[in-house]
């Protein structure tokens, strides 16, 4: 027996260190809650080297760049693409804004889509596995990086932090098959999921048939999935295939992934820096509903619309008998809408479909 | 012919079977994942290379015992995996795979000639994509594509690597 396991020594070693693996391949897919300790130290150890590394080619391919391969064409180039880029951005704004601020969902876009705080970093690398869509960050949680903050570019969205490290974070792309973010079509305004593809484009998930997409179409976030802010852009529709369940929609981001050199950590939506006029109206809004933020609006300037007159009626009727609609109470009667008559009855039916 | 005569010229000769020291290796694996993580930044189609692979072939080559070069390999793998988001494993046990291969097949081969060696490495390129494509559908369940084009893409640029790199390797893990 010995002697046999002596003369296939290598085929042993082969069994016995595959077989370890695998059931270390298994043990972490099935308890995949944060980095591993071996991800976290090699991280930490090597990911400052690679910041040296990369700052070291930088300033090379800078100076190179700068001060022997057409200096002021370089220089202009560059201004005229941060102009650019800046413009663009700043009139996309605009769009989302302008259609935004009709109605009664102004304060909240207001708010929406108010500057964040974000910090600037570089990133150093990109994720020597082809499967993910990783970069790496020359900041990390000393400078206030934390797990699940947005990451943009002057053009769009990027990704969001995976992991953080003492010095360096790994940021996963939004081209990435496990990224996503909840964004919304710039036509019709309707919500979708952003998902990666592996390649460097991503998909549109849960667009019902109903919902009329066109090729060139802009998508932006919509701020609902609680990472990234309101109203920055995305990507631009390059594909629709329909059928009658569903809908196959591809997109290119607007951000560079391929080539991302200085991007922006969102580190935290600043809710608290609403203008002095904002802030005003905001409270006499509050005053005005009795807590609910626009909910009795029209009422301040009598019913506007038969919906509004409908309600204001129904309200009425309420209160003469001592309830009041949209409080729940468990001792006051129920409210007895029949003395409502007139113009302001609602009618089942009344309303054409 | 002119191809494989002008490769079979212009390669030196890989010392066989002569260990790389650790210091010297460790610099070695060192470099290449730094490497490996920084070219994609000049242009994506770098993306295709893995420059680990490349070093993982290039010291089971030199490494007389089987067992040192498996655990050698497979550290590299782990290292690697730890820069990923795959569970830690995953290349390790790609490289232990290939390193097996890689050190049971140069015990056969003159790797020493340019195009016994560029044959070489396209089969553990292939051999490692394969792997890692059956891996990661088994073992992950991950929807890995099967893109031969790719595949082909990238063991022409490791075999061009290979004939470049290699015999740069050789002087700087030269004994004295």
């Amino acid at each position: 027996m010995q002697s046999l396991v002596k003369r296939n020594l290598n085929l042993v070693v082969l069994t016995g260190l595959l077989f370890a693996q695998v059931l270390m391949v298994g043990h972490q897919s099935r308890d995949s809650g944060g980095p591993t300790r071996l991800r976290h130290w090699t991280g930490a150890l090597l990911l400052p080297l690679q910041a040296v590394c990369s700052a070291v080619a930088r300033a090379a391919s800078e100076g190179w760049d700068r001060y022997f391969w057409l200096v002021g064409v370089e220089r202009e180039n560059r201004r005229l693409d941060a102009q650019a880029a800046r413009l663009r951005m700043e009139n996309f704004y605009l769009q989302q804004k302008l259609v935004r601020f009709e109605g009664r969902q102004e304060l909240e876009a207001y708010m929406a889509s108010i500057p964040a705080k974000m910090l600037p970093a570089s990133v150093v690398a990109y994720s020597p596995g082809r499967s993910a869509r990783e970069v790496f960050l020359d900041r990390g949680r000393s400078h206030g990086v934390r797990r699940g903050m947005a990451v943009v570019t002057s053009q769009g969205i990027a990704g969001k932090v995976e992991d953080v490290f003492p010095w360096s974070s790994v940021v996963l792309l939004i081209t990435d098959p496990e990224a996503g973010a909840s964004v919304a079509l710039s036509g019709s305004g309707a919500l979708a999921v952003l998902r990666g593809t592996g390649a460097w484009a991503c998909r549109l998930d849960y667009v019902g048939p109903q919902v009329r997409v066109s090729v060139g179409e802009f998508v932006h976030t919509s701020g609902m999935d609680g990472v990234f802010p309101r109203g920055l852009p995305v990507g631009r529709v390059t594909r629709v295939d329909a059928d009658v369940e569903s809908q196959d929609i591809r997109l290119d981001p607007f951000a560079p992934l391929h080539r991302l050199g200085e991007v922006l950590v969102v580190l935290k939506r600043q809710l608290g820096v609403l203008p002095e006029d904002m802030r005003q109206w905001a409270g006499r809004m509050a005053r005005d509903s009795h807590g609910g933020l626009g909910a009795d609006a029209p009422s301040a300037r009598g019913p506007a619309t038969d919906a509004d007159r409908i309600k204001t009626a129904y309200r009425e009727a309420a209160q003469s008998g001592g309830s009041r609609v949209g409080a729940l109470s468990y001792t006051a009667p129920p409210p007895d809408f029949r003395a409502v008559s007139g113009p302001a009855r609602f009618e089942e039916g009344a309303i054409a479909p | 012919m002119i191809a494989i005569s002008t490769l079979q010229a212009s390669s030196a000769s890989v010392s066989p079977r002569k260990p790389v020291r650790l210091g010297t290796g460790i610099l070695i694996v060192a470099s290449a994942l730094g490497l490996h993580a920084l070219v994609p930044l000049a242009h994506p189609l770098f993306g295709l290379l893995n420059l680990p692979m490349l070093v993982v072939v290039y010291m089971v080559m030199r490494q007389r015992a089987t067992v040192v070069a498996m655990v050698g390999a497979m550290l590299v793998g782990w290292t690697q995996d730890g820069l990923t988001r795959d569970p830690i494993g995953v290349l390790g046990i790609v490289y232990l795979l290939v390193a097996y291969l890689v050190s049971v097949a140069s015990l056969y081969l003159k790797v020493s000639v340019g195009f016994v060696l560029g044959i070489f490495v396209a089969t553990a390129y292939l051999l490692y994509e394969i792997l890692l494509f059956a891996v990661r559908h088994t073992l992950l369940g991950q929807e890995a594509a099967f893109d031969p084009w790719t595949w082909t893409a990238g063991t022409a640029l490791h075999v061009g690597l290979a004939l470049l790199v290699y015999p740069l390797l050789d002087r700087l893990a030269r004994r004295p």
